[in-house]
């Protein structure tokens, strides 16, 4: 009888007394925080990389135009290729890495997520919210001119 | 994965502001456990177990948000904790949910009709909420480097360098870039935020690296961290306002000074049209979310049958939030009309409603609601104290007993004692009279009184004696 009302009261109090099952719940809530900074770090490098390609297309851009070949960099080997190529290699990939950073980012809050439910956080207002360009902003004002 | 359910922490409620305590300043939330039954003595509230039950299973109802339109009635004799049980779901309901709280009478105003106050009550207690989000370039400034061209005209070029504590990268910079930042007095050492949209560049502040670059500096100097993660971030705010204040900033012009002073005046239909099918629109994209919150009506006896017959139709749409009324009338006769009803509302309105009552008090529930109220009034009192006030509400009525209180603590701070004993409570019951006490007072000593009307008898019942 005391014993269901001591487990009662300790789980009122929210504390488990079963230390097998706090360490397996740290050690979940430590595998989804660990997503989290893990692709935090992943969008930096990806930037690093995007801001690096495009002072690369920058740099190629403003060359005088008779300039006919470049040389880019691949690991250890130089390769001679046209500007044209170049330009077009660096274009594609710094599309490329647009679109990774997207996804990237769409990954991020959906770990972020994962992490709140797990700690039994309230969910964060408007999360699931598409967002409003300013555009939209706009129109609404615009929509309403005829009226005010 | 299955994690083990913490229960959670009771929010804390901050106590940075300090606020004149009330007469329901002490009420914090329902007082209910996990399976929503109510405890004795919780959160402020006592007793009124059956009642505080029932708005429990409201206020779940209303954190779904799911269903609009409900409307609630809390009737029961004056004094019963009606507008407590009220405050206590506005409480439970966070700041999240909008809840407004209003008085009957308040409808009647020359500014407007009774239909557009009420309008604007139902439209307050519904709340929008929608994201923006801006992509934004944010770094400190390591070097800024701009060539005039050597000839008089053509084009200037710039190049800036960024950098945050993780990176760090160069931007050839355009005209009115350039323009921009000249405006803006940028220097190297500057924390800025470019919006990629729009191209407006924000000072943000001075990095703290550079603090010792110079010995004086303007007033206006302000020091900030140098920003961490990557330079192009997306930065994503979300707005909550209610749909009162989106139809006042959108009719009229200088908008959005009206919310603060009050004077709305009459809203075209067209313009709430307009923005109801707007919000709708988002709300189907995804883009919006509507958040139906709590219209709380006091002293609903108030309210006259045009106002009646609007509230049913209003709670039909499906952008009606949940209406919470309470009234302590019995049998009395409609505002508008000389039919009696039920606590004066009409009978095909009481047929929407789901209605709460509350019972008068028993006599321990007092003791604990004044042992509340002494400490949310900070007065000590001894035990005899207590049960002498104690009784007191019992005979009298609990708001007298609850007055009381801080009148005997001004009488013991008076003689310089720390606790409040039970000649204080006495010297004060003495001093002043409950409701009981002043009418038997009146009776004794009518015809010394002026205009006085007691002797008259109601006309009503000579006539139909007479009959």
């Amino acid at each position: 009888m005391t014993n269901q009302v001591d487990q009662k009261r300790v789980a009122q109090a929210g504390v488990h007394d079963n230390p097998d099952f706090v360490v397996k719940y740290l050690e979940e809530i430590e595998l989804l925080a660990e997503n989290v900074l893990a692709e935090r770090r992943e969008i930096i490098e990806l930037n690093k990389r995007r801001d690096k390609l495009r002072e690369a297309s920058r740099a190629i851009r403003k060359q005088p135009t008779n300039v006919k070949m470049n040389w880019m960099c691949l690991n250890n080997n130089f390769l001679g290729m046209s500007t044209k190529d170049c330009i077009r290699l660096i274009d594609r990939d710094f599309d490329q890495l647009n679109i990774e950073i997207n996804q990237a980012e769409k990954k991020l809050k959906e770990n972020i997520k994962k992490l709140y439910d797990a700690e039994k956080k309230p969910e964060i207002r408007g999360f699931h919210l598409k967002s409003l360009s300013r555009e939209e902003r706009q129109e609404f004002d615009q929509l309403l001119e005829p009226y005010i | 994965m299955d994690v083990p359910s913490t229960t959670q922490v009771q929010q804390v409620r901050e106590i940075t502001r300090i606020e004149r305590t009330g007469a329901h300043s002490h009420i914090r939330g329902l007082g209910l456990n996990d399976s929503l039954e109510a405890r004795a003595v919780s959160q402020g509230m006592v007793g009124q177990i059956k009642a505080r039950r029932a708005a429990g299973l409201i206020l779940e109802m209303i954190k779904e948000g799911k269903i609009a339109g409900r409307a609630l009635l809390i009737a029961g004799q004056p004094g019963t904790g009606k507008t407590a049980i009220a405050m206590g779901i506005a409480q439970a309901l966070g700041s999240d949910t909008p809840f407004t709280a209003m008085s009957g009478s308040e409808i009647f105003s020359l500014e407007m009709s009774k239909t557009e106050a009420l309008t604007q009550a139902f439209r307050r207690s519904i709340g929008v909420r929608i994201k923006e989000e801006a992509e934004f370039i944010e770094g400190e400034v390591v070097e800024i480097q701009i060539d005039r061209p050597a000839t008089g005209t053509g084009a200037k070029i710039g190049k800036m360098t960024l950098k945050t504590t993780e990176m760090e990268t160069i931007y050839d910079l355009g005209q009115k870039m350039i323009e921009a930042l000249t405006k803006e007095k940028v220097q190297a050492g500057d924390v800025i935020a470019i919006d990629k949209a729009s191209g407006k560049i924000s000072r943000l502040g001075r990095s703290f690296t550079r603090a010792k670059d110079y010995d004086a500096m303007g007033p206006q100097t302000k020091f900030v961290q140098c920003p961490e993660g990557e330079l192009q971030k997306r930065k994503e705010v979300v707005h909550t306002v209610t749909l009162h204040e989106i139809d006042v900033i959108n009719s009229r012009s200088q908008g959005f000074l009206a919310l603060f002073s009050g004077d709305t005046g009459e809203i075209k239909s067209e313009v709430r049209e307009q923005i109801n099918d707007k919000v709708a629109e988002w709300r189907e994209e995804g883009k919006s979310e509507i958040v139906p919150g709590v219209l709380f009506i006091d002293e609903v006896h108030m309210l006259d049958i045009e106002c009646f017959s609007f509230l049913n139709r209003a709670l039909e749409s499906d952008m009606a939030p949940i209406l919470i009324m309470a009234t302590n009338r019995g049998i009395t006769k409609i505002r508008g009309t000389n039919q009696q009803s039920p606590h004066g509302i009409p009978i095909d309105l009481l047929d929407r409603l789901l209605i709460i009552t509350t019972k008068p008090y028993e006599i321990d529930e007092i003791k604990q609601i004044l042992k509340i109220r002494c400490e949310e009034e900070d007065v000590e009192m001894s035990d005899d104290a207590l049960n002498v006030l104690t009784k007191i509400g019992k005979e009298t009525s609990l708001r007298y007993s609850i007055q009381l209180i801080t009148l005997s603590s001004i009488i013991c701070r008076n003689r310089k004692a720390g606790e409040v004993t039970v000649d204080d409570v006495k010297r004060v019951y003495e001093v002043f009279l409950d409701e009981a006490r002043s009418s038997d007072n009146l009776r004794e000593y009518e015809q010394y009184f002026m205009f006085n009307d007691l002797t008259s008898e109601q006309p009503g019942t000579e006539a139909s004696m007479e009959t």
